[in-house]
């Protein structure tokens, strides 16, 4: 099967979404989790606040496949009919898989604000409500990358085209 | 940057779950009026020091104390086990401290002339030394055998001390020594380190009140320069314009040589109760708190670093040193007022 270069962007483009925001959501997670299993060694009871805390760099992750998905039913890959996608089209798509991606690191930042508020949960467990409020506060700029990346697939017809 | 997030990741959140169980203020209300150690023991339940409570520990003050010293030796142990690789001075400081808490105890046992079975077993795990080697220590016949036995180890020093300490009797010259041998070491290494620049910044400020402490005791007891320089750690750079007028200035005049360092003003303020009371202490009291205003300074603008397990470990001593305040004063009598007022004038801020 002959791919148009249009698609073949696309594609790309939708690779990059997910594969970014995999790697941000990853050391984020991480992040966190290494605090995580700090808190939880010395008091078991805190895993409930610590695992929240843990899942909030996961978001960008779903961004991201959100992200791809959206580029790769736009350009039918999902769906079954692959079509032939203006050069134009693809590198629409392609710079909306690259701010998705991008914005996506803002995980990395998100996990660090969650390790930090885990060892505030552990100190004093009353400022669980604050510690979640700062995480998700890093969350804004990758809700901003994925609405811009929504905003260039409706504009350029890669969704309900 | 990253590298240093990573790394102390999860110390750091270990330590910030232990401050989670730091005695509480309330608690510590509690705790100012104890009369006796059974006293103390009731309220320590549910804290980390519990589990290191035997039946001794409710009827004698001395169990109690090795109970508290014992936790704080198994944390320390712990707490080394899980400090980042590059951070090895830091676990340096939490096991050498333990070697010379030991040596202190075998120290004092043989100035006061205590019977060996006294404090045979005051002696805690948690150094580099075996506890066997401090209870052969216990053998020595006087002083001067005692450092003897010393030879081989960093502590060999001690031996440069002895003269002032038969001349004087007073253990201080002795006890500044194995300080000294201890803060050196530590001092002489980060020196070198290009990293923890923060832990090397806690250890100046160590350095820098242990020589001040020297000079301004032996400038109250009247001693020559030359006569302190075996006590004083090198590579220390504001002592200098104190050592060099240190014969011809006495103890009020040497203070505002220091007018550019951040001793200044803690020590003139402590200067009313020197004069009142004639002593160093006043002096030493407020010297003691810069190490710990220092810890929690760093604590403040290092959240990601070592800051944290630095401010933890600072405090928790002095967690620790307040507990032993308290223990201590149910042997002595005292009232509530003047524990806390005997505490609180240290300026050991409570977690």
């Amino acid at each position: 099967m002959e791919l148009s270069s249009g698609t073949v962007l696309a594609i790309i483009g939708a690779a990059i979404s997910m594969g970014l925001a995999a790697i941000a959501s990853g050391i984020g997670v991480g992040l966190a989790g290494i605090a995580g299993a700090g808190v939880i060694s010395e008091d078991p009871k805190k895993f409930g606040p610590v695992l929240v805390l843990q899942a909030l760099p996961q978001t960008q992750g779903i961004y991201g496949f959100l992200g791809a998905v959206l580029i790769l039913i736009g350009v039918g890959v999902l769906g079954g009919a692959v079509k032939e996608i203006p050069i134009g089209m693809g590198y629409a798509a392609l710079g909306g898989g690259i701010v998705i991606g991008l914005s996506s690191f803002t995980a990395v930042a998100q996990g660090a604000i969650a390790a930090s508020g885990m060892g505030a949960v552990a100190k004093r467990p009353e400022t669980f409500g604050q510690a979640i409020v700062l995480a998700v506060m890093a969350e804004t700029f990758a809700i901003f990358g994925l609405l811009i990346a929504i905003l260039i697939f409706v504009g350029t017809k890669i969704m309900g085209g | 940057m990253i590298r240093d997030v990573l790394s102390y990741l999860y110390v750091n959140a270990t330590v910030m779950a232990k401050e989670g169980k730091f005695i509480s203020a309330g608690r510590w209300d509690d705790l100012w009026g104890c009369a006796s150690p059974g006293e103390v023991a009731s309220l320590l339940e549910g804290t980390d020091y519990f589990p290191y409570l035997s039946e001794g520990a409710v009827h004698e003050a001395q169990a109690l104390e090795k109970a508290i010293l014992e936790e704080f030796s198994a944390l320390g142990q712990e707490i080394s086990k899980i400090i980042p690789k590059g951070a090895w001075p830091i676990r340096e400081y939490l096991l050498k401290k333990w070697d010379v808490i030991n040596l202190r105890t075998a120290l004092r046992g043989m100035h006061g002339g205590l019977q060996k079975e006294h404090f045979m077993d005051s002696f805690l795990e948690g150094g580099e030394l075996n506890i066997t080697f401090f209870k052969t220590l216990l053998d020595a016949e006087g002083m001067d055998d005692f450092v003897a036995l010393l030879t081989g180890t960093p502590y060999q020093v001690l031996s440069e001390g002895l003269a002032r300490y038969h001349e004087t009797h007073n253990l201080f010259f002795l006890e500044s020594l194995l300080d000294k041998v201890f803060w050196e070491d530590l001092w002489t290494k980060v020196l070198k380190l290009r990293g923890i620049k923060e832990f090397r910044e806690f250890v100046e400020v160590c350095v820098e009140t242990h020589n001040l402490k020297i000079i301004l005791r032996a400038k109250s007891d009247g001693l020559l320069r030359e006569d302190i320089d075996p006590f004083l750690i090198p590579e220390c750079t504001i002592i200098d314009e104190l050592l060099s007028t240190f014969d011809e200035e006495d103890l009020p005049g040497l203070l505002p040589l220091l007018e550019e360092t951040p001793y200044f003003e803690p020590l003139v303020g402590a200067q009313h109760e020197y004069e009142r009371t004639g002593s160093v202490v006043a002096f030493e009291e407020v010297l003691d708190s810069q190490a710990l205003n220092k810890a929690q300074d760093i604590r403040r603008k290092k959240p990601f670093g070592p800051g944290p397990l630095i401010g933890f470990l600072v405090s928790k001593e002095t967690e620790v040193k307040n507990l032993l305040a308290i223990v201590r004063s149910t042997e002595v009598d005292l009232s509530r007022d003047e524990v806390r007022e005997s505490v609180m004038r240290k300026k050991w801020k409570l977690p």
